[in-house]
């Protein structure tokens, strides 16, 4: 986990291969090599040391809010999710926790039960922990029973010796929570490298890598076979883990089992959740209860009240300082957690709960209204004209030759949230990474290769990009799935670029800032 | 001969204390505390909101004293620059090598980030900061249109009601592409063909806190604002400042002002101005600085 390892690995290797060589050390050589044993002898009397606690981080945005906003932000999303160590599985949530429902049918006297399951009796495992969710029992109040046996002809249910005694008609789930913990784990060891882990895309490795990995926690995917302003599939997400992002770092998970995946999309889809959550609830307080707001307040106040001053104003009237002015937000933050917060995180709630559960609805997923047009000269045809027609304009960023090196990629843009230049000529996405329209003579996609993933990026777009949806609107299905032809024909083409269809394309001059 | 194997003797001593750090790294020294291998806890928390988050117990207070039986009032405001007001130069002339220029640099483009006329400040958006208890005021127009004309969005400033339809149309002849940028709201980011004016559906669902920015992701000097919300009571002040919020319920209520240019990426100019209604006529003026606005 921590880098300081991989210098130590390094700094050892290269001093054992300076003492085996034949050469006789140099005083420098010798220096490093009895730095290198001091250093291992401190190592082997001071011991490892504890590793870095796993934690989930807040935003930075909620960690702008006041100290009591902060405070509500962390203890709803503690409440709500928990910690590395102690998830919450809040059932409001469309996650497959893990786990088979049922309730009690009857009570024998010998510690088993009569049970009816509501789901896969293949489910319930030896030692499964049971949870009453109903009776006497519920709430936590009595300890917790353990299958010691199941037997799934009787549907009878051996509970091991000591914890509660059931009734019948308890309503109760075996073995929760399984699968979120299985893929937390799996989570733990393949991903949070990476991603992090509160899935923020800033694991240890994030920075070094381009494209960055995804940062979950504005719910949004780019690769999903749902319509526009629809979250991803969970079949969305399993195709990516079992076959990674081709031309990016997200590798192929093949090898993992085929629990492990589906295990690793819930705990996936889990965080996706819990970074929006706190992403709408932090957004819900920003305007009134963020300390940099009320710094911008308060400095603006400033400014109109010394030119009050300057004119002789006689109403002008002193703002108040930062601090008092954040003491008279905690006080207004105070009403505002009585009376607003509770039904914004219903609301929030509410709407994240619903969004996910429609990404799973068959009617979401976006499904061509004709079969893909027969791929003929014809239709590539068609097709090429589109691509560099004012219609759809692809060119101004994928290029006249596909190689996405469009006029876009030389521009200068404003970040649209904050309104200020990015660093970096052409296009960025939402979480503000540079971001180069697809070179499309490659014949690598990283949404997928078969043809209905190349119709979808073009009907929906690439979400929280600037790739936008073409469908829907004029463009017919037939003339997307001709642009499809066209595009995929293009890394097989010795076509060259000129066209007397092709409008005059503008590039814009380098480093060349618009004034604007 | 035997300073060679006390050389070699030394080496070989020398390679086990090596090792040791080796080993030691390789033992997985410094991993997570509770990393993949530990048994984790998965806690039940049920649908039903039962864990108190906030005060829910407690009861709401009384909203702002509304008494909608004492009448309705009008509120016909003017935001005023205070300053003496130069016109910005535009993005750029009429004929300018921009992108597209045939369609684009047609015409010189407005720098809209200020605007004054009259001594009143445009596009200033005005409204209640939180719906008064109890009211639903005037339901949506059915729809609102927002039109590209010359590679400029129009309007440049728009409420919308939430649920509410905005017609996103296109007066040129080339391809737009219409992208929003809320917060709280999935972005909207789709073409918008050459001459479209059937329009594309545009519909917000969810209040903001604040206006939005909405852009073109072909011709990067596009810009406009839209402030999705759910409630009745907001405007945006006409090219000469002016502005009219209707219906709004005879009592005291507190208003945002927020403009484009007061900050970086726009910026509230009141985060609360308290004004109090009473039925038929109300008049309101809003003073702003050029130093509010950056000037």
């Amino acid at each position: 986990m921590c880098f300081a390892e991989f210098d130590v690995l390094a700094l050892t290797v290269q001093m054992m291969f300076r003492v085996m060589s034949p050469i006789s050390m140099s005083s420098a050589t010798r220096l490093i090599f009895q730095c290198g044993a001091v250093c291992g002898c401190a190592l082997l009397i001071a011991g490892c040391g504890k590793g870095p606690q796993a934690e989930f981080k807040l935003r930075d945005t909620t960690k702008d809010l006041i100290d009591a906003a902060e405070k509500a932000v962390k203890k709803t999303l503690d409440e709500g999710f928990g910690t590395p160590s102690e998830l919450v599985a809040w059932e409001r949530f469309p996650v497959n926790y893990g786990g088979v429902k049922g309730s009690v049918t009857s009570v024998g006297d010998d510690k088993s039960i009569v049970v009816k399951l509501d789901g896969d009796g293949g489910k319930v495992r030896k030692q499964a922990p049971i949870l009453w969710l109903s009776g006497s029992l519920a709430g936590g109040k009595s300890a917790e029973a353990v299958v010691a046996n199941y037997d799934s002809e009787t549907n009878q249910i051996k509970l091991a010796p000591g914890g509660s005694h059931p009734e019948a008609g308890d309503r109760f789930v075996v073995g929760f929570g399984e699968d979120l913990a299985l893929g937390r784990r799996v989570y733990m060891k393949n991903c949070l490298h990476c991603h992090g882990v509160t899935g923020d895309g800033a694991g240890p490795t994030a920075e070094f890598l381009n494209p960055r990995p995804r940062d979950y926690r504005s719910g949004e995917f780019k690769f999903t076979s749902t319509k526009k302003s629809e979250k991803a599939t969970r079949d969305d997400l399993h195709r990516i883990v079992q076959y990674g992002i081709p031309g990016t770092y997200m590798p192929s998970f093949l090898l993992l089992g085929e629990r492990e995946t589906k295990s690793v999309v819930e705990y996936v889809r889990w965080l996706a959740i819990r970074g929006e959550f706190e992403k709408r609830l932090t957004a819900e307080m920003t305007s009134d209860f963020s300390e940099s707001s009320i710094v911008d307040t308060v400095k603006k106040a400033t400014a109109a009240y010394k030119e009050k001053l300057k004119n002789n104003e006689k109403d002008a009237e002193k703002p108040p300082s930062v601090a008092v002015a954040t003491k008279t937000a905690a006080g207004e933050f105070k009403k505002y957690s009585q009376e607003d917060l509770p039904a914004a995180i219903e609301e929030t709630a509410n709407l994240l709960a619903e969004f996910w559960t429609r990404a799973e609805d068959p009617e979401t997923v976006l499904v061509p209204s004709v079969p893909r047009v027969e791929d003929t000269p014809e239709s590539r045809e068609r097709g090429r004209l589109l691509y560099l027609s004012d219609n759809t304009k692809c060119y101004t960023c994928h290029g006249m030759t596909g190689r996405g090196d469009g006029s876009s990629t030389e521009d200068f843009w404003k970040d649209p949230f904050t309104n200020q230049f990015y660093e970096k000529r052409g296009l960025h996405d939402i979480w503000g990474n540079p971001l180069k329209p697809r070179n499309l003579t490659l014949g690598q996609y990283r949404g997928g290769r078969r043809p209905i993933d190349l119709f979808r990026r073009l009907y929906v777009g690439i979400k929280a990009t600037p790739m936008p949806a073409f469908g829907g609107g004029k463009i017919t299905d037939e003339q997307l799935w001709d642009i499809v032809n066209y595009v995929m024909s293009l890394p097989y083409s010795t076509r060259q670029p000129s066209s007397e269809a092709a409008p005059k394309g503008h590039v814009a001059k380098l480093d060349d800032k618009p004034a604007h | 001969m035997l300073n060679a194997s006390k050389t070699t003797r030394s080496r070989s001593v020398l390679a086990s204390l090596l090792a040791i750090p080796l080993t030691l790294a390789n033992c997985g020294c410094g991993e997570l505390v509770n990393g993949a291998n530990l048994k984790v806890a998965v806690k039940y928390r049920p649908s039903t909101n039962e864990a108190p988050t906030g005060d829910a117990s407690a009861t709401p207070a009384a909203a702002t004293e509304v008494a909608t039986s004492e009448g309705v009032g009008i509120l016909r405001g003017k935001v005023v620059y205070t300053g003496a007001f130069t016109p910005l130069a535009p993005l750029y002339e009429k004929g300018a090598d921009v992108k597209d220029p045939a369609v684009c640099a047609a015409a010189a483009a407005p720098n809209e980030s200020i605007e004054v006329k009259d001594g009143g400040l445009a596009n200033a958006f005005i409204y209640l900061k939180k719906a008064p208890k109890g009211t639903s005021g005037a339901p949506a127009e059915s729809s609102v249109i927002f039109d590209q004309k010359g590679c400029v969005f129009l309007p440049h400033a728009l409420v919308v009601r939430v649920g509410q339809t905005v017609n996103v149309l296109n007066a040129d002849s080339i391809a737009h592409n219409t992208h929003t940028n809320g917060k709280k709201n999935t972005s909207f980011n789709s073409i918008v063909s050459p001459n479209e004016r059937m329009g594309v559906k545009l519909i917000y669902k969810q209040a903001e806190q604040d206006p939005i920015s909405v852009v073109c992701d072909v011709h990067a000097w596009m810009k406009a604002y839209h402030l999705p919300i759910d409630h009745p009571y907001a405007a945006v002040s006409s090219e000469n400042g002016t502005f009219e919020i209707k219906d709004l319920p005879a009592g005291k209520h507190e208003f945002k002002v927020w403009h484009e240019s007061a900050g970086p990426s726009g910026g509230l100019l009141e985060k609360a101005l308290v004004v109090t209604i009473k039925p038929g006529d109300n008049d309101l003026t809003i003073n702003v600085s050029p130093s509010q606005l950056g000037k």
